[in-house]
Formats: structure tokens, C-alpha cells, sequence
């Protein structure tokens, strides 16, 4: 939980599980709450032994099991538990408090299930409760309180209609929300997808580059590990910790850059501890597209700036970029003769040399992805002149 | 290239996150009027239903259509019609008490819960105050029925304790409401935030490959060649089509904006508006962000292989994994430090200065181990002085 409240604090990433880890341990406050009140009236009220007995024993079973769902950490299951006891304790004063409260208890349950904003449990959960509620107002056996509605005064299908709204209302905003989360998935898994692209060419340049100017590199730098290791040592002892395994780790660092990792893990030969440490290296050894190689980019950005910046044209189409026609045939003009001069693939060999096409820039702008970045009518202006395309660009 | 002041990071970034939650807004209200529209058909059957007199109904009517009117009103973006964040607020107050004066009219007798769907109407603006106000009044509407018009709500009989416990309970509901509405709208900032961020990365790290592929191929993009190609296609088109070269002079400023610079060409040629200017510069290939760019993040489509995932933790890169060992986050920290400081061929390397300020004010820090960073931050001058003795060696 200290994490998560930090996590708040700095404004840093808290994951779904997370999110709802925290909504579940509001909703179990609450609940005992709830409970704690609900169950003593029961022993002052006129209702049924029944009632009195098998209603207060479910809500403890379910509320321990909500309880037991959250601390091994099984956030949807202590979720669905929790709706459950509060629809437990709803039920329970079905028995005994008057039926227009009991309706209003109807709201609260659905609100309880937003509170958990998951689309799904809202409308399983959700649905189950305006159905049930539904009968409730209208039928009049047993539990079902119908003549109280009927005297009221106001019409039956007014309780009905505004329980539906008001669970149609918050449906239609988490399916509103769910499209907004989906196209907000979507951009930064293909943004992110998108740069891991561009840093395995920066890779393959930066290799190359070294490798014909007869530089050294890297990892093989012996200055670079002397002054990782010599830093660290002393970082080490400031924080107590033992410099000579810090050194040993370090070593071993520099050391796989020149082994296939996957086998150093998977050698029963090699000490587990060394194993493990290899396992938590991978992802940042310098020869690779990894996490290492990710955050490096994320500060080199960061070190990058124009006098005269432009970044505040958010959008990677043209058609949207530009207001008028004519600059829409400059833009996608000049996106041709980029693709077609300028290296943009790798070639058979796995360099990364080659140019496209014309035939295969017509395949890319014809195809379903590139319309994220041109629209049909810049399409057709370039199917019908491509050989003007072709042959002057 | 030279180093982005934190201040300009920011502004950049802000301008993104703003306009990705205008949209985000503008949806909401579009599904906000809609939902409005709904709860004025229901009003009108219950009128009618109800038998209400015909000038209380045109009055209602008209009210609520204009309140409709105006909503539909501000969805068009236009500098003359207030922004919908602006004006968002004076909707939800305006059906609140249309909607009271219904509830507590004797004439009419509308059934309390109604709120409840005004309050469900209200809840879809991503907007901290929007939601203050929709809670606030929802809480105060339902406190004065309950205990002034306790009929509203079809309950009779209700003593003073039974009143003054609903109220509490209704408060300790609306409070968890509240505390999760607001923790949506934070975390959608902070998702959209998160997206800008990536998004201006995405352009600078292009701007990275340029200048490896400059090296690498030893020869750098020839403008002069690159707009004459373009001259004498649009030259070839515009024959083709039989209409005026009208791409000609568009084409001559894209070529002085590239090499005069924005600041310049703004004083050579004062005509050009603002709006054509931010056009033109997509244009100029020396810019943060131009055709270019999006020419070489296009090309990349089809090799991209992506799944609509949701995202998670893994996709943030990071040294402070939890599963890992305390070291191994000491010596990613030393590998970063050396890797920006050191000179090589293709960075002279960042002074000691340069580093701690600029991890500082992008608050880059944060991707290490607090621990780690402090351990950094306290010893900075022994480990500075370590690494420049290390280095020399090399010059020697």
C-alpha cells in the first residue's frame, strides 16, 4: 500500500490491478461499515427468523471471503465478492425496512459496482439488479413489495424507467470510456511498437558505424567498465552494501555481452545465483534493442531541442495537417519522394540500405494502415498520376 | 540540435495533453447532450402523462430546449462560441435546478430519483470541477428532499434518526463516488500525459536515426535537388491537368523557410499568417517535426506488428524493477551515467552539470531507485572526480 500512496504522490504509472486494489480496500471499509450497522438493527426489528439468521451469516462468510480474495491478492475475485456482500446486505433489508427504501438501496448497489469501473461487472452485476428490482416493484408475493408501490401514488413504471436510465446512463459512459481506453491503447502501443522500430535501425547504424571506423566498442571499452565498476564500488559501500559482490555482478555484466543469454539461463552447469542475476541482465545489455536500450533513447530525447519547434501539430495525416488541397499534394508529393530516395527498409541481407520501390510505395499507400497517414483523396490523386510520380520524383 | 530547457519540454507536452483532453471533452459533451436529449423525451411522456397543464409544460419545454440549444450550440468550434470547459459547468447547474423546481413543484410532483439519472448525466464530463459541482449538488438536492419533501421520494413516516442516517449514508456513498471519479479524471490526465510524452520522443528519436544515418552514409538530405524535383513535378502535373502552377510559390516559401528559419521569414515576409506558417514549416525539412518525419514513421507501417494489448506496466522501461537485486539497479544507474558522460564517436559527452541538471529537470531520476539516486546525489563529486581520473587515462 506504501507503494501505491508513492506511486500517487510522484504521478507515476499505477496499473489496473493496482487501481482497483485500492477501490477494493475503500469498498471493504465501507462494507463493514455497513454491516456493523445493518446487522444489530436486525435484532430490534420485526422480521422473520430466517431473515435475522441466514442473512447476517452470509454477509460475514462473504465479507471474510472478500477479505481473504484481497490479501492473497486476487484483486477481480475480492471484487466480485464484494459487490455480492453488498447485494447480500441489500437483500436483507428486503426483509424488514420500507420498500421505497429498499429502491433507493437498488441505486446504491449499482453504485457500489461503478465505483470498480469495469464494464463487465456493471453490466452482469448491474443488469441483475434492475431485473431483480424490476419484479421487486412490480410483483407483490413474498418478498416482492408491489402494493406498497401501487399506493404511492406515483405510476409503477416511473421506478422502473428511472432505475433502467439511470443504469442505461452509467452503461453508456463505460461504454463510452472503453472506446476512449481502446484508442488510447491502441496510439501508444503502435507509437511505442513504432520507436522499438526506429532504435533497432539506430542499433544496426551504430554497430556498422563502429565496426568500419575500427572503433571499440562499447562494452569491450575497457575505460567504460573500469569507470562502471570503480563508481559503483564506491556507491556501493556508501549504501552498505558489499562492493566485492557488486564488482562480481558487474564483471558478469560485461562478461555475457559475449554469450547467448538464453543458454547461460537455461545451463544447469552454471550456479543458480549466477543464472538469476544473468536472467535480470538481459534486458539491459548494451549490444541490444532492450529496456536499456529504450531509456537511453527516452534521455537522449530529452537532450534534444530546436530554436524553432513545431511540435504542435499533433496529427501524422496530411489530410489533417493541412487546411487546403494544394499543400496536401505538396505533402503527400513530398512523402513520395522521401520514401522513394531515402533509406527506410532493410534489405535482404539484414542492412539497412534499401529504398522503396514505386511499385512498393503504390502497395504501402494502397494499403489499410497508411490511412492513418493520407486519406482516399490524396489515394486517388496518386492512382491517378502515378506516372507523373514516378517518373519526375 | 542544442539542450531543451525543461520549461520548453513542459510547454510542449502541456500543449498535447490539452489537446488530447479538448477532444476527450468535446466527446464527452456530444455524449452529455445526447444523454440530455433522452432525459427530456422521458420529462415530456411524464408530462403528458401526468397531466400537467399545458403552460407549465411549454415553460419547462422551452427551458429545456434551450438549455439543449446552447449545448449543441458549443460543440462547434469556433473563437466566437466559449469553450466547452468553460461553459460545461453552467449546464449541469442549469438541469439541476430545472429538474429541483420539478421534483418540488406541487404541480408537477416529479419523482425524486430522477436525480439520480441527472446525476449519471453529469458524471461523464472528465472534469475535476464538473464533478465537484455534480456531487456537491447532487448531495445537497437529495439532503433538502429528504428532509423538506420527504414525498419526493415516496417516503412517509420517517423519523428524525431515520432522516439524519440516510443523510450520512448518502454522504459516505457520494464521498466514494467522488474519490473515484477524481482518481479516473487524474489517471486519464496522467495516461494522456504519458502518450505526449511518447509521441515527442517518437519525432526526436527519428531526428537520432537521421544523424546516425547521416553518418553511417557520410551524406546528409540535399534540399536544393530535393524541392527542384518537386518544382518540375508539380510543373509536369500541373501541364498534365491544364491548370495554373499553383503549388510554385507555396513551394519557393517552403525553400526560404528552410533556409531563413522561422524568426526570419516571419520578418521577410510579415504577410503570412500565423495558421499558413505552422502549415508551411511541415513542409521545411529542417523542422522538430515535418513531413519527413511522418514520411519515415509512414514507411514503417506494415512492418510494424502490433496487437491491440492493454497497457501495462511491462511496457514502461525502467532500472527499478522490483524483482530485481539491489546492484543490479547500482550498476544500470553507473552504465547510464558513464554511457551519457563519456566521449565517443558519436557524442563529445555531457559535463557533469549538464547531466545532473538535465536528469533533474526532466525529472529523469525517477526511473532509478530512490536510494540509488541519493546514494548518487551525495557522493556526485567523488563519483564526478573518479570518472574524469578514469577518462584522462584515455587521453594519455
Amino acid at each position: 500500500m506504501k507503494t501505491l500512496i508513492r506511486k500517487f504522490k510522484n504521478n507515476e504509472y499505477v496499473s489496473d490491478s493496482e487501481f482497483q486494489t485500492i477501490k477494493v480496500l475503500m469498498v471493504l471499509i465501507f462494507l463493514f461499515i455497513y454491516g456493523a450497522v445493518a446487522i444489530p438493527v436486525s435484532f430490534i426489528t420485526d422480521i422473520t427468523l430466517g431473515f435475522r439468521v441466514i442473512v447476517p451469516i452470509i454477509f460475514v462468510s462473504f465479507y471474510l471471503f472478500t477479505l481473504g480474495a484481497f490479501l492473497t491478492q486476487r484483486i477481480r475475485l475480492s471484487i466480485q465478492a464484494s459487490i455480492l456482500t453488498y447485494m447480500a446486505v441489500t437483500i436483507f433489508y428486503v426483509g424488514f425496512a420500507n420498500p421505497i427504501l429498499v429502491y433507493l438501496l437498488f441505486y446504491t448497489v449499482l453504485v457500489i459496482i461503478i465505483v470498480f469501473n469495469d464494464i463487465y461487472f456493471y453490466t452482469v452485476y448491474g443488469l441483475a439488479i434492475v431485473v431483480f428490482s424490476a419484479f421487486y416493484i412490480t410483483l407483490d408475493v413474498g418478498i416482492f413489495q408491489g402494493d406498497a408501490f401501487i399506493v404511492s401514488g406515483n405510476p409503477i413504471w416511473v421506478y422502473i424507467a428511472l432505475l433502467g436510465a439511470f443504469y442505461g446512463f452509467f452503461l453508456i459512459y463505460f461504454v463510452f470510456n472503453e472506446i476512449i481506453n481502446n484508442d488510447f491503447n491502441h496510439e501508444f502501443i503502435k507509437t511505442k511498437s513504432h520507436i522499438k522500430h526506429y532504435q533497432s535501425f539506430i542499433l544496426h547504424y551504430h554497430d556498422d558505424i563502429q565496426d568500419r571506423d575500427g572503433e571499440v566498442i562499447l562494452h569491450e571499452d575497457d575505460i567504460f567498465e573500469e569507470a562502471v565498476l570503480e563508481i559503483g564500488r564506491l556507491m556501493t559501500r556508501n549504501m552498505d552494501l558489499s562492493a566485492k559482490t557488486f564488482n562480481e555482478i558487474g564483471e558478469l555484466y560485461f562478461a555475457l555481452h559475449e554469450y547467448d543469454l538464453e543458454q547461460v539461463i537455461a545451463n544447469p552447469n552454471i550456479h543458480k545465483l549466477t543464472r538469476g542475476y544473468a536472467y535480470q541482465l538481459q534486458k539491459y545489455l548494451l549490444n541490444q534493442n532492450n529496456e536499456l536500450w529504450d531509456l537511453i533513447h527516452d534521455f537522449k530525447a530529452k537532450l534534444i531541442q530546436h530554436n524553432e519547434s513545431n511540435f504542435t501539430n499533433f496529427e501524422s495525416n496530411i489530410h489533417e495537417i493541412f487546411s487546403v488541397r494544394s499543400r496536401r499534394l505538396i505533402g503527400l508529393a513530398m512523402m513520395y519522394t522521401m520514401l522513394r530516395n531515402e533509406t527506410t527498409q532493410y534489405d535482404r541481407w539484414g542492412r539497412a540500405e534499401k529504398n522503396l520501390s514505386h511499385e512498393e510505395i503504390k502497395a504501402l499507400f494502397n494499403s489499410k494502415r497508411f490511412r492513418d497517414y493520407i486519406a482516399f483523396e490524396e489515394l486517388k490523386f496518386f492512382n491517378a498520376n502515378e506516372k507523373v510520380f514516378k517518373n519526375f520524383l | 540540435m542544442k539542450e531543451m530547457s525543461p520549461a520548453r519540454l513542459d510547454d510542449s507536452i502541456a500543449l498535447n495533453v490539452k489537446h488530447q483532453f479538448d477532444r476527450y471533452y468535446r466527446q464527452s459533451h456530444l455524449t452529455v447532450t445526447i444523454l440530455v436529449a433522452l432525459l427530456a423525451a422521458f420529462l415530456t411522456v411524464l408530462f403528458i402523462f401526468n397531466e400537467i397543464s399545458l403552460l407549465l409544460t411549454i415553460t419547462y419545454s422551452v427551458m429545456l430546449t434551450l438549455i439543449l440549444a446552447a449545448m449543441i450550440v458549443v460543440n462547434i468550434e469556433d473563437d466566437m462560441i466559449p469553450p466547452v470547459e468553460m461553459v460545461a459547468p453552467l449546464f449541469i447547474v442549469a438541469v439541476y435546478i430545472l429538474v429541483f423546481s420539478l421534483v418540488v413543484n406541487p404541480q408537477v410532483a416529479l419523482f425524486g430519483p430522477v436525480l439520480f439519472v441527472v446525476y449519471a448525466v453529469a458524471y461523464l464530463y472528465p472534469d475535476i470541477r464538473v464533478s465537484s459541482l455534480n456531487h456537491g449538488l447532487f448531495y445537497l438536492a437529495t439532503i433538502i428532499l429528504i428532509w423538506f419533501f420527504p414525498a419526493s421520494f415516496g417516503l412517509v413516516d420517517m423519523t428524525g434518526i431515520n432522516t439524519s442516517y440516510m443523510s450520512i449514508f448518502i454522504l459516505i456513498l457520494m464521498a466514494f463516488l467522488y474519490i473515484s471519479s477524481i482518481l479516473m479524471i487524474r489517471r486519464k490526465r496522467y495516461y494522456f500525459k504519458q502518450l505526449a510524452i511518447l509521441q515527442e520522443n517518437e519525432y526526436k528519436i527519428i531526428e537520432v536515426l537521421f544523424g546516425f544515418q547521416k553518418q553511417y552514409f557520410k551524406t546528409d538530405i540535399n534540399t536544393k535537388e530535393y524541392y527542384g524535383k518537386l518544382h518540375s513535378f508539380f510543373e509536369e502535373l500541373s501541364n498534365q491537368l491544364g491548370i495554373d502552377n499553383i503549388f510554385s510559390q507555396q513551394l519557393d516559401y517552403v525553400e526560404a523557410l528552410n533556409s531563413l528559419g522561422k524568426a526570419q521569414f516571419k520578418s521577410k515576409y510579415p504577410e503570412i499568417p500565423d495558421t499558413l506558417l505552422e502549415e508551411l514549416s511541415m513542409l521545411a525539412v529542417n523542422q522538430v517535426k515535418n513531413i519527413r518525419h511522418i514520411a519515415l514513421k509512414s514507411s514503417q507501417s506494415e512492418n510494424i506488428a502490433f496487437e491491440s494489448k492493454i497497457v501495462s506496466d511491462a511496457m514502461f522501461s525502467s532500472f527499478k524493477h522490483s524483482q530485481d537485486s539491489i546492484y543490479i539497479k547500482v550498476l544500470m544507474f553507473c552504465v547510464f551515467y558513464v554511457y551519457f558522460r563519456i566521449p565517443t564517436q558519436f557524442s563529445k559527452g555531457l559535463s557533469s552539470k549538464e547531466f545532473f541538471e538535465i536528469m533533474s529537470s526532466s525529472q529523469s531520476e525517477k526511473m532509478f531507485e530512490l536510494t540509488v539516486w541519493q546514494a548518487f546525489e551525495k557522493n556526485q563529486k567523488a563519483v564526478d572526480d573518479i570518472f574524469a581520473f578514469i577518462v584522462k587515462k584515455r587521453l594519455i
